[in-house]
Order: C-alpha cells, then structure tokens, then sequence
C-alpha cells in the first residue's frame, strides 16, 4: 500500500452497549474526507489488525456541510465530518459521536430534541391564515441582511455539544434555539408572536441558564453570532418579565 | 369543543414554574452586584485605610462599628443576599461540565474560573465572617488592628487572604462582564470583547489594591 491514513472510531452497538475504539488503515488520498473515508471502511470493514467488524453507522447527507447531519467529534472538537478534509487532518485521526444526544449506535445520534426545542418555543413565523393576509410588512435591509446569519442554523448541535452548560445533569437547551428565537422576533410578522416566545425563554433550559461561556459562538460551522442573540434575548425576557411585574 | 371562545381579563394565577425558574436566576444575577459585588467594592475601600496606618484604619472604619440595628442591616444588606447567591451559586455549579481541555478558548476559561473563584470565595468568606465577625459576637472581642496584624503575620492565614481576596475580585470583574450580557446590556462581539477587556483590567486595579491592604496590615503597630 502507499501512503496510509488511519482512522480510530469509537463504536457502540446500541445505545446500552459498551463502547470500544476500532482502527482502520486507508489508502491516503488528500481529496478524502471523513465521510469519504467512512464509506470506504464500510465498503470493507476490516480493522487494522485484520480483524472484520459491522460496517460503522453513521448519518450523513448534503456532504457540503449545509444539512448538519454528519455532524460528529473529530479530533475532540466538534464539526461536520464532509467537511473535514484528509490533507488538513492529523495522522491518525480519531472519530467519535456527539455526546450530548442520546446515541443511536457508533457515530449515530438522536438529536431531535433540538426539534423539539424549536416547537417548544414556537421558533417558527406563522403567516398562513384562513384567507389571505395580504403582504406581510416591509423589513429595513440591514435587518434581513443580519437575519440571514441567523437562517443559516441547520441544527446541526455543534454549539450544544461543545457547551459546557448542556450536560446530562443541566436542562439547558442550548444557543441554537436562542438564535431561532432571536431571529423570528427580528421579523415584523414574526414579532407579533414574540411574546410566545419569550415565554418559553423563560423556562428552565432557557436563555437564563446560559453560562456565557461562549463556545457556541466559537464552534458555530455558520459563524452565527449566537452570543449577540443570547445578550439580546436575554434582555428581551428581561424587559417582558419587568413590564408583566408592573402590568399584569 | 364547538363552544366560541370567549375573550377574558387575565386572572391572577400565582407564578409560572419558568416564571419562578427565572426570578431565581436573575435574583442571583442582580445579587452579585448590589449588593454583594457593591459590599465587596466598599469594604476594599474602607480598609484601604490602613495603608494611612492603624489609627487612621481603625477610626475610618469606625462607623461600621456599632450601627443602629446593625443585625438587622447585616442581615438584610449582606448576609440573606450572600447565602442566597451561594446556595444558588453552588445549585448552578452542579449543573456545569468544564470542558477547556477541548475547547481552550479564553471565554471558556473565564466560564471555568467563575465557578472556581465561586467556591474559593464560598470558602473565604466563611472563614474570614467566623475569624472576624463571627468571633465578635460569640466572644465580644473586637477585630482591633492587633488582632487583624496577627492574622496577616501568620503565613497560612496571610496566603488564604491573599487567595481568597483575589478570588473574590476576579469573580466578581469576571460578574460584572457576564452580568452585561445576562441583561442584554452589551450585545455584539466587538462590545463584548471590549467590556471583557475593561473588566480584566479593573481585575488588575483591585487585585492590586487587595494585595496592598493585605500587606498594610502586616506593618507593626
Ligand atoms: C465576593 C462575593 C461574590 C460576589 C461579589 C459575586 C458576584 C457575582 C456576579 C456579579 C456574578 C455575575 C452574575 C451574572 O452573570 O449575571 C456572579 C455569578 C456567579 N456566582 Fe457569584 N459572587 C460572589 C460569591 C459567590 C459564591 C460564594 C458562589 C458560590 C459558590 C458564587 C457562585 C456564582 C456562580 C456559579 C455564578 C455564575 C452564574 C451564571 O453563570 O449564571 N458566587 N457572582
């Protein structure tokens, strides 16, 4: 063989299982990527000591890093495995699933609780009625231009696992729905409902259990300014909490 | 079902588990600032007047001595707020995960450092509420200069005010950072890297200042 490039995956059978590392010796091609390089393995799931395994599981999708699907720990920092290019990585590289959703087997998690956050908060703009609404008001550009920023969430979990403040023993739910919210209230149709939203904020698990460590911000594939939508957020439920203390 | 919905005046229905989750949580924000970040802040200040020496240390601090209703304003402005913020603070401390060995990022270290300072500081204050007050009222002997000079003389003491001290500052700058953004005062991250900076920076100044005063006391009478 030329070159080679080796990849350690960690492995579990369910989600009950005990965990083992797997080693697995590839032709190196600079053009690979973890995805890439996964797909071969499974193609022929030989272990390095020549031992044959399951072919790993894992999710992926888009493979150009906009659908978050692939999103997995590499290396000990989180990011997309499509986009994770052999020529940028070191020999070997080490490969794990995200470990703040329920693991589904090897690289595999659940992370529909992200879904579920989105619904808890009402993270969404309602514009259809049962007749027509007519259009919607008009939006300053500079505003729909920061929004954008903030569209660009794919869910992909990355700002929760990299949180010290989400854990198994915190309710916290994370910065990309602080985003979600930040961004509909942005909205002029959105606003109308951002008190809903707010609400939901005000929960356990939400804004206020922020710790300001700031990862999020540093780990986000998008780049969104998910520290500015906390700051925001934040005062937002705070001013909605002062005003129901001295009208409701 | 099939019944129209009527419009109604809200009722009052009591708080809200996430309204409640809330007022606990910005109780302890709004604590760590007045009153204990503004406590700590004054008590720097009062005894920064012993680097004038011991009379003018013990005469300047002469009007804590001795207030009207002083239990009751102890108590009210620093003794229910300082529990509360501690028993919360540990609360949220058993519901973190450090994780700067992954991801070694200055705001994450910070993020480390508040808890950490959080329980040096728990520590400290009980010993030097026990050591100082505390004695006074179980014992009536007053924290005179002698006896604070004896404290700075005894190396063991002396390094657990310096450590305690310092923790206690660096908690609270690192607080006032956090606290702009907890209320939405300070938002973007170019704002955010300049109010980090300035409040490192006022670390430096009371850190100093702390240090002085603790070694002020260790001049003879
Ligand atoms: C010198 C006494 C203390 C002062 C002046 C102080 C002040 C502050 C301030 C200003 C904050 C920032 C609040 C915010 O971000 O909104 C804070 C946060 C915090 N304090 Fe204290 N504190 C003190 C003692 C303690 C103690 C004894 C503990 C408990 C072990 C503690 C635990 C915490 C924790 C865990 C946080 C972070 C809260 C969060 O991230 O939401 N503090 N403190």
């Amino acid at each position: 063989m030329a070159e080679t490039f080796i990849l350690r995956v960690k492995r579990q059978e369910s989600p009950k299982a005990e965990s083992h590392w797997d080693e697995f010796e590839l032709e190196y091609k600079p053009h690979h990527n973890v995805i890439s390089m996964l797909m071969e393995i499974r193609r022929n799931p030989i272990t390095r000591q020549g031992k044959r395994t399951t072919a790993p599981v894992f999710d992926a999708n888009c493979l150009e890093e906009v659908c978050g699907s692939c999103t997995m720990v590499i290396n000990g920092r989180v990011r997309q495995a499509c986009s994770a290019l052999a020529e940028k990585l070191p020999n070997p590289t080490t490969v794990e699933p995200m470990t703040k959703f329920p693991l589904v087997r090897d690289l595999m998690v659940d992370r529909s609780s992200m879904f579920e956050s989105l619904r808890r908060a009402h993270a969404w703009t309602p514009i259809d009625g049962t007749y027509d609404l007519g259009p919607g008001p008009r939006m300053a550009p500079d505003i729909q231009q920061f929004s954008y920023l903030f569209q660009r969430c794919m869910t992909c979990g990355c700002c929760l696992e990299a949180c010290p403040q989400v854990n198994s023993h915190s309710k916290f739910r994370g910065a990309a729905i602080i985003g979600q919210v930040y961004l509909h209230g942005q909205h002029p149709t959105g606003k109308m409902h951002q008190d809903e939203r707010l609400a939901a904020m005000m929960d356990e698990g939400g804004v206020a259990d922020c710790g300001n460590a700031q990862n999020c911000v540093e780990v986000c594939p998008k780049e969104i300014p998910l520290t500015t939508a906390i700051a925001s957020v934040g005062g937002q439920v705070s001013r909605k909490w002062i005003r129901d203390l001295f009208t409701k | 079902m099939g019944e129209a919905a009527t419009a109604r005046a809200p009722e009052f229905t009591g708080m809200t588990a996430g309204e409640r989750h809330w007022l606990l949580r910005r109780l302890h924000s709004i604590s760590g600032i007045i009153p204990i970040g503004g406590f700590l802040l004054f008590h720097l200040f009062e005894n920064g007047y012993v680097v004038r020496g011991a009379a003018a240390w013990w005469s300047e601090t002469a009007f804590t001595r001795g207030l009207p209703f002083e239990i009751v304003i102890e108590a009210v402005i620093l003794w229910i707020p300082i529990l509360y913020h501690m028993i919360y603070g540990l609360v949220i401390i058993a519901t973190s995960a450090p994780n700067n060995a992954g991801y070694a990022y200055e705001r994450n270290l910070q993020y480390t450092l508040q808890r950490v300072t959080g329980i040096l500081a728990l520590i400290f204050i009980l010993f030097h509420f026990f050591t100082t007050r505390g004695w006074f009222y179980m014992t009536g002997r007053e924290t005179n200069y002698a006896v604070m000079h004896a404290y700075m003389m005894d190396p063991v003491i002396f390094a657990i005010y310096i450590i305690g001290t310092l923790a206690c500052v660096y908690h609270l700058t690192n607080g006032i950072f956090t606290f702009t953004i907890t209320w939405g005062l300070v938002g973007g991250p170019r704002s955010q890297s300049l109010v980090n900076r300035l409040c490192n920076a006022l670390f430096v100044v009371l850190a100093i200042v702390s240090v002085v005063i603790l070694i002020s006391f260790r001049a003879p009478v």
